[in-house]
């Protein structure tokens, strides 16, 4: 329940910066946290699907941790738009990481408290996107050096999350 | 590697879900090993003897890989 007030909220932000240019305030607000809530309610009351292993109670700290990380996100572009020092910025950048570490000791933790091949798949799947990141990292600096502009580096993040969820699910299907 | 760990069960008569439960690994797992497809490590293998009360070697067949 908790984790689903989690997600909601973050998701209820997402959408209401998605539909800020489409709704007048505060319908825009209303809208998106409503429907977030909604989605997060639902996702609260559903058992964690297959692919989530991992006890009800990390998986909670996970789901928590996460909306905080994309509300840590938000928070940060909200500042930005603020008239503040170069200093203020550059702080305010330093912070906006913290949320991810916690993330990431969340997801570390939560893998430690798994059973052996379930830490394999995940190792595996790591391994996998640490490869696969470093590709695509090699095909955007070759790509640079041809004249095309670099990407936004904010990219390899979810590069990275796609590469290791791709990588979980090909080792799962190996030791299926 | 080839293993007893799927005849042991069924002769208990357990699902792969009790194991699991009794061994404190997922179902997955179980599964993974019944098949052939994910050796234990050391201390799973002996928790697995030890429930069956077997040696190692009685449940699990190296096969060929020693040669």
């Amino acid at each position: 329940m908790v984790s689903g007030l989690g997600i909601g909220v973050a998701l209820g932000v997402v959408l209401w910066s998605a539909l800020e240019d489409l709704l007048p305030f505060p319908l825009d607000l209303l809208v998106g946290m409503g429907i977030g809530l909604l989605i997060g309610y639902r996702l609260g009351k559903q058992p964690p699907p297959m692919l989530m292993r991992y006890p009800p109670g990390v998986m909670q700290r996970i789901l928590i941790a996460l909306a905080d990380f994309v509300l840590g996100l938000f928070g940060y572009l909200y500042l930005l738009d603020l008239d503040l020092t170069n200093t203020q910025k550059q702080l305010s950048s330093l912070l906006a990481i913290l949320p991810a570490i916690v993330l990431l000791f969340m997801l570390g933790s939560a893998t430690g408290q798994l059973d052996e091949m379930q830490r394999r798949i995940q190792t595996e799947g790591i391994a996998i996107a640490f490869a696969g990141t470093a590709i695509v990292v090699g095909v955007f600096a070759l790509l640079g050096m041809a004249g095309i502009p670099a990407p936004n580096w904010s990219l390899l993040l979810v590069i990275m999350t796609f590469m290791w969820g791709v990588g979980k699910l090909w080792t799962m299907w190996r030791y299926k | 590697m080839k293993n007893q760990l799927k005849v042991l069960r069924a002769e208990r008569d357990w699902s792969q879900a009790k194991l699991a439960e009794l061994l404190d690994v997922s179902r997955q797992t179980v599964n993974a090993i019944e098949t052939g497809k994910y050796d234990p490590s050391l201390p799973l293998a002996f928790k697995i003897a030890a429930l069956f009360q077997m040696k190692i070697e009685e449940i699990f067949d190296p096969e060929n890989d020693l040669n």
